[in-house]
């Protein structure tokens, strides 16, 4: 029999389907398009068919993020914060503080050694800090959302981004365009600016060690190397995929709730 | 005597042209090109253009708005919350209190008796309330600017908005199209919830009667609407003059004034 663990975020739907072992048999990643109902279905029908399994070998399905709620089959509804410190611990158990940046927020969340969240700070009022903020940027420049990292790491100079709104740095980076300055030196003061957006969140806590870095935003190294020269830590990133964490962790949750 | 007022915003230049009668000549609005001098330069030609006469012809200018500082043909400059204070208080002098919406910025502004600025709040570092948060909303519901405001007008039931990023808020509008919601509705939600900010501003420095709106987004029926309901106030707009052009008046009528104390 099997898990399934869905997490219906704003800007990506993921799915994990995991055994009676704990063991994760496969996983997907889509966009979710402002479409929370069609997303979930697609993520089902292609685990599925990845598993070569049927519906009614499913035991139980946990979804948790924005769209939880829109999920098609009988699920159990979880919160992120519960979900992220689950799976984090699940695939990092030496892990104390994680750094989640999703699509239209960012979350420190600090766990115990039984990965259950003890504190936590959050952004979900502001693009600032937030992976909208490099996805408006990387459209204005043109730049694909995958390239942005390489962009920003082999720049020899960059820019001062002197607005926190993702809306009027956006307009800034226009102007520096148009005065002719590189893009790569751009982009490394977007990333500049997101990677201390996010450090002001995390110094709201005690950040303990180890910490690991979620969510679809933690695949960006240039972010990820922002965030720790502003925080002077280590960071992890998840594996074996960040942006699953969530899902993972709403599997286990319905996994060790049927047991 | 010319006096010219030139008012370089974030998004649209404005200039006017006004004689020593305080008759106003002509005056132009156009969206701004990448470097705020050009922009200086280009929206003055196009209304000496307008008005039939040569930058020579111009007895004093005084620049406004964002870019005011760097307009090489400007003898001087004034902020843009004295201008629209000026502005305001010249086409009626009963208004006390002026909610003025740019393209980057929301204003709150009061004035004395005598235009004179008693005391202002601003927003200028988050675009929820400015002009540039209506325009994300329309290109997301795929209209354009001038018809937001008819559109929110028809929305019987607005939709109520519950993120204050504009980023975020177009995301929102994007999942209710999805599910099928009237885009009218959206428009009024829309609307609805730009008003409230504007009210949030404003009562920090005193809601005094009378209000007047100012700004390119003044122009929107539906903010306008919906803001007359939550201060429970009458908001006045001037009907006789482009309601973006009102900062670029205040600026021509400094002109005069400082031009006429020089001359003694």
């Amino acid at each position: 029999m099997y898990y399934l663990g869905c997490d219906i975020g704003t800007g990506y739907t993921k799915g994990v389907l995991i055994d009676e072992e704990g063991k994760i048999v496969c996983s997907r990643i889509i966009p979710t398009n402002a479409d929370p109902r069609n997303s979930s279905k697609s993520i089902i029908d292609s685990l599925l068919k990845d598993a070569a399994i049927k519906e009614d070998q499913i035991k139980g399905c946990g979804t948790t993020g924005w769209g939880r709620s829109y999920f098609p089959l009988k699920h159990k509804e979880l919160s992120i914060i519960n979900c992220i410190a689950k799976g984090a611990s699940f695939v990092r158990p030496s892990c104390r503080t994680v750094i989640d940046i999703g699509a239209q927020h960012s979350l420190v969340i600090l766990i115990d050694e039984n990965g259950n969240p003890v504190e936590f700070r959050q952004n979900d009022k502001c693009a600032a800090g937030c992976g909208r903020f490099i996805e408006v940027i990387s459209e204005a420049l043109q730049v694909p959302l995958e390239k942005i990292s390489d962009f920003a790491l082999s720049a020899k100079e960059k820019v001062n981004i002197t607005s926190q709104c993702a809306v009027f740095a956006e307009s800034e980076v226009i102007t520096y365009v148009n005065d002719g300055r590189p893009v790569d030196a751009i982009l490394a003061g977007v990333i500049d600016s997101i990677g201390k957006s996010l450090s002001s969140i995390a110094k709201r806590l005690l950040l303990q060690d180890e910490i690991l870095v979620s969510g679809g935003m933690a695949k960006n190294r240039a972010l990820v190397g922002a965030v720790e020269k502003n925080l002077e830590k280590k960071l992890y990133i998840a594996e074996p995929d960040p942006q699953l964490i969530p899902a993972i962790g709403a599997a286990l949750f319905v996994k060790e709730g049927r047991r | 005597m010319i006096f010219a007022g030139c008012d370089v915003g974030s998004l649209t230049a404005k200039a006017l042209l006004m004689d020593e009668n305080e008759n106003i000549i002509a005056y132009e609005i156009m969206n701004v090109l990448p470097n705020p001098v050009r922009s200086a330069e280009e929206i003055m030609s196009r209304t000496l253009k307008k008005a039939g006469i040569s930058m020579d012809d111009i007895t004093y200018c005084i620049s406004t708005g964002y870019g005011r500082e760097k307009i090489p043909f400007a003898q001087g400059n004034i902020s843009e919350i004295s201008c629209h204070g000026k502005g305001a208080h010249w086409l009626n002098p009963k208004i006390r209190t002026i909610i003025d919406i740019g393209g980057q910025d929301l204003k709150a502004i009061r004035v004395d008796e005598n235009g004179e600025l008693v005391d202002f709040i601003m927003n200028d570092k988050c675009a929820a309330g400015t002009g540039r948060f209506l325009e994300g909303i329309a290109k997301t519901l795929n209209v354009s600017l001038d018809e937001l405001g008819p559109l929110a007008l028809k929305g019987k039931n607005p939709i109520s908005i519950t993120s204050q990023c504009t980023i975020f808020t177009q995301f929102d509008v994007m999942h209710l199209i999805v599910e099928g919601a009237d885009k009218a509705d959206i428009a009024a939600g829309v609307a609805k919830a730009m008003a409230q900010r504007m009210h949030k501003l404003v009562r920090k420095v005193g809601i005094k009667k009378e209000v007047a709106i100012t700004g390119g987004v003044a122009k929107n029926q539906g903010v306008v609407k919906y803001l007359q309901e939550i201060i429970k106030s009458e908001v006045y707009q001037f009907r006789q003059i482009d309601p973006q052009v009102i900062g670029a008046l205040g600026a021509a009528l400094f002109a005069k004034e400082i031009y006429m104390r020089k001359k003694g």
